[in-house]
């Protein structure tokens, strides 16, 4: 078959590398973050609910699965690193993978059973599969310390050779720590959404009868978004814990699976970097209105509201529109996701 | 353990199950005609409870303040319920379900906090009203007679409200308007209207399963996040749609809950969850369940 | 025969919309089904791409039963098929719409660690099912932005990127305009040459001139079945159609 000449890239997009320009400017831009800001502490947080956000939006933005239940992958991450830290010392790259699996294997379960159902049951599954594995977290206080969380964690070192370890103790050092798996994750959740495999889960996104009909196993695919969104999540949890040094019992709750859901649309849906953009504004803004009025949360929903009427694309498509009204629109198969 | 515990646990199942009932029948009113899943239902049960206890202080100390309540606390909710839906609502019906339950997701959490911004945080309830604020005496054991008005009521309630929607024609404007809502508005109907009516409908169950249970229970700013999962557990249970199904729902989900309470109090809410992703599993659409 | 069905049976509650539907699809032909509005047309196809669970009855294809097989197995099995509401990946582009469903059977549908544009066979086979359907002008367009006839033959080459043995394309042309009608004609010709046709349609002229065999149904059941010579003067046909002619 002769290739055609035809410029695939209008149609399809460019190749790009792992590293391109737009994982430079985030990394950039994540980093300014701890300069920028007022606060210590609010940089580590943004960049561990970005990537929260992230692991949920390949649920949502790319597969069009509303998942409500992402607390229970994120609090078993979170409190999988806890348990590992009180009761073992070991290296916390290692803890963070173990979260992550542990996650990833619960996400399989839970996926296996919601993926079944389709729409509203769909969504009402995960929401009571979270309430469950919250119940159970509540009950189980022999293990999880119940309504109190876990509490007292010391955060290790990275150690790096035998006798050689990366301080991880201030808050500096720990962004940095954070930062960098934050950058690593990203770009492979960059090329997992640029793979082939990512791309079928746009196509049942648009149209999953369609997905079956030429011959894709859609439960297979929805199954495996599922494992890999929950490992992602479950080691942001783990990163959460290494973060608070403790586990409250709000990581596993509904309220965090919301949060991932509004900053995910509130960021934007349509891309890879809505959900951080999310992220950082919802924490930002929370951070600063908590402190002028109590209730400002009011303010938060009425924002969401507007936007899931008014802006389905969150923030990032309103900048993708104006950038299109500014320059001259060059289509870099902007059309793909 | 004794038989009038248990009977005891089985009529008070039934009592929580008659109020869960009155929230699923509204929601299933709104779901099975408008097709549209309102996350925020469970917010307007808590703002029916709290509009009641509004009522009740504003009247004051009397013995006709919890029936004012009871009959002015519901209506307000379904005005509240028809701004909703004519403000926000309206715009959604063609959309995907993933949007609806995003936007009234977004209402639940700006009429929490607007609740507590009114109410605060701590608790509030009402005196039972004096003409039930008693006990019956059942044979082997003695129980509230407001819970038995309670589980009476509801049963009235609904099957009125089925009468009203099988059997008389401004019922079955609704039943057809769901069906094919473009016919309707060919024979002049209002079906905006129409739909307006139906939501108000389905959310003034809510409010006035919230005003009822407010003697009973007490109103508490978390009520509505609350409601809001069993309701979903009961709809799931007896069937996305359908009426009965809410109301078999409503009562199994009461008894478990109560009963659980004798054998393995913590493990109420893990058998209720439990339940219902088997129900999803087995038969996922719910018991009683068509669509 | 490439397609056999055996008496194929669909039950909708009390409802029976296919009744013991007994199909024989010979190899290299284009066989068209025709019948009034409701007759179960599609709700046969429906059976036969495994969409919806057969009540009764099997269903052979290349000698092999499918009858429970599900939509994707059909798929892969090689058998391709278009719908009668279009179902497209309406927010991508045409190009990326043909080039999922060629990707479906081959290498790497599950990699992640690649990136989807190294993949070259899937963009070869896209573009060149693009060119035979001469949609490569609107490659980049995304599919929601076509026009209906447009849709409707991207419909069809999605069917096509299976390399199916077998095409079962559901009303190719309704809603298409005569010039677009006269340019799927010869676009089904020309595929009739190498694959197996079934083809549901209304179009009268399409089918007698294009078919080697006519299946007609009428409430679930067949009631003819031949040439077109055949089924144009069956007076049964004739009086399914309310007495209509068939005349073209």
């Amino acid at each position: 078959m002769n290739g055609s000449k035809f410029p695939t890239h209008d149609a399809l997009g460019r190749k790009t590398g792992l590293i391109d320009r737009h994982i430079l400017i985030v990394s950039g831009l994540s980093l300014l973050l701890y300069f920028i800001l007022p606060f210590r502490t609010l940089p580590t947080e943004i960049l561990v609910f970005a990537l929260g956000a992230v692991s949920f939006n390949i649920l949502l933005g790319y597969t069009g699965l509303l998942s409500f239940g992402q607390g229970a992958f994120f609090g078993s991450g979170a409190y999988t690193a806890g348990l590992l830290l009180i009761h073992f010392h070991w290296h916390p790259l290692l803890i963070l993978l173990l979260s992550a699996f542990l996650a990833a294997s619960i996400a399989a379960v839970i996926g296996f059973l919601s993926i079944r159902q389709v729409g509203i049951y769909f969504v009402m599954l995960t929401l009571a599969f979270n309430q469950l594995v919250y119940f159970i977290v509540y009950q189980w206080k022999n293990l999880t310390g119940g309504d109190d969380g876990l509490l007292n964690i010391a955060r290790p070192d990275l150690s790096v050779l035998p006798g050689l370890a990366v301080p991880l103790q201030t808050n500096f050092q720990f962004f940095i720590f954070v930062w960098a798996i934050f950058i690593a994750v990203l770009i492979v959740i960059r090329r997992i959404t640029d793979s082939p495999f990512g791309r079928i889960l746009v196509a049942i996104r648009e149209n999953p009868d369609r997905g079956r009909a030429v011959g894709y196993n859609i439960f297979h695919y929805k199954l495996l978004a599922f494992i890999i969104s929950g490992f992602f999540t479950g080691l942001a949890g783990g990163l959460y814990t290494l973060f608070l040094k403790m586990v409250p019992i709000t990581a596993v709750d509904i309220i965090t699976s919301s949060d991932f859901v509004i900053m995910s649309l509130v960021g934007g849906t349509r891309s890879l970097y809505g959900p951080i953009l999310g992220a950082a504004i919802i924490k930002i803004a929370s951070e600063f209105l908590s402190q002028i009025w109590s209730r400002w949360m009011i303010v938060l929903g009425l924002i969401f509201v507007s936007f899931v009427l008014f802006m389905r694309g969150g923030l990032w498509g309103l900048l993708l529109n104006l950038r299109k009204k500014l320059f001259a629109p060059k289509m870099e198969g902007e059309g793909r996701l | 353990m004794n038989a009038g515990l248990i009977l005891v646990q089985l009529l008070n199942g039934i009592t929580l199950g008659a109020i869960y009932v009155l929230v699923a029948v509204g929601l299933t009113i709104v779901f099975g005609m408008l097709n549209i899943i309102n996350f925020a239902h469970g917010s307007l049960y808590a703002l029916g409870a709290y509009f009641a206890f509004m009522v009740a202080t504003v009247i004051g100390e009397s013995s006709g303040s919890f029936w004012a309540a009871a009959v002015v606390a519901p209506v307000l909710t379904g005005i509240f319920g028809a701004i909703i839906e004519i403000t926000l609502l309206r715009r959604m019906y063609h959309e995907l379900h993933e949007y609806q339950i995003l936007l009234t997701f977004g209402v639940a959490m700006v009429l929490q906090e607007i609740i507590i911004l009114i109410w605060g945080t701590y608790g509030k309830s009402i005196p039972m009203p004096s003409q039930l604020d008693g006990v019956i005496h059942l044979g082997l054991f003695t129980f509230p007679t407001y819970r038995i008005f309670l589980i009476l009521f509801t049963a009235v309630t609904c099957l009125g409200l089925w009468l009203m929607i099988e059997k008389t024609k401004y019922g079955s404007i609704i039943r057809a308007g769901t069906e094919n809502r473009n016919m309707v508005s060919c024979l002049g109907i209002d079906i905006n209207k129409v739909f307006t009516v139906i939501f108000a409908l389905g959310v003034g169950m809510a409010g006035l399963a919230g005003a009822l249970s407010l003697p009973m229970r007490g109103a508490q700013s978390a009520m509505g996040d609350s409601i809001m999962l069993l309701c979903f557990v009961t709809i799931t249970i007896g069937g996305l749609g359908s009426f009965t199904g809410a109301i078999l729902g409503g009562l199994i989900v009461g008894i478990v809950e109560s009963m659980m309470a004798l054998v393995w109090p913590q493990g109420g809410m893990i058998s209720i969850f439990a339940a219902m992703a088997l129900v999803i599993l087995v038969k996922p659409t719910g018991l009683m369940g068509l669509k | 025969m490439i397609l056999i069905t055996k008496d194929l049976t669909k039950h909708f509650g009390g409802l029976e919309a296919v009744s013991k539907v007994n199909l024989n699809v010979e190899d290299g032909t284009i066989h068209s089904i025709i019948g009034p509005n409701g007759a179960g047309k599609t709700t046969l196809f429906n059976m036969l791409t495994g969409e919806i669970p057969v009540t009764m009855g099997q269903i052979y294809f290349q000698d092999r039963e499918t009858t429970r097989l599900k939509p994707y197995q059909i798929a892969r099995a090689g058998i391709g098929r278009s719908f009668q509401q279009n179902r497209l990946f309406k927010g991508l582009s045409v190009l990326e719409n043909v080039r999922l469903a060629v990707h479906a059977r081959c290498r790497g549908r599950f990699n992640t660690f690649k990136h989807f544009l190294s993949f070259s066979q899937p963009i070869e086979e896209a573009c060149a099912i693009l060119e035979e359907l001469q949609l490569m002008g609107v490659a980049s367009r995304n599919a929601g932005e076509l026009s209906h006839g447009l849709q409707r033959t991207l419909e069809v080459a999605m069917a096509l990127a299976a390399r199916p043995a077998l095409l079962l394309l559901d009303e190719p042309t309704s809603g298409m305009s005569p010039d677009e009608t006269v340019k799927m004609i010869r676009l089904l010709k020309r595929l009739g040459k190498r694959l197996t046709l079934v083809i549901i349609e209304h179009n009268m002229n399409l089918v007698m001139s294009i078919s080697s065999t006519i299946t007609v149904l009428h409430q679930g059941l067949v009631i003819a079945s031949g040439p077109p010579e055949e089924i144009k003067k069956n007076p049964k046909v004739h009086q399914a159609y309310l007495g209509g002619n068939l005349a073209c």
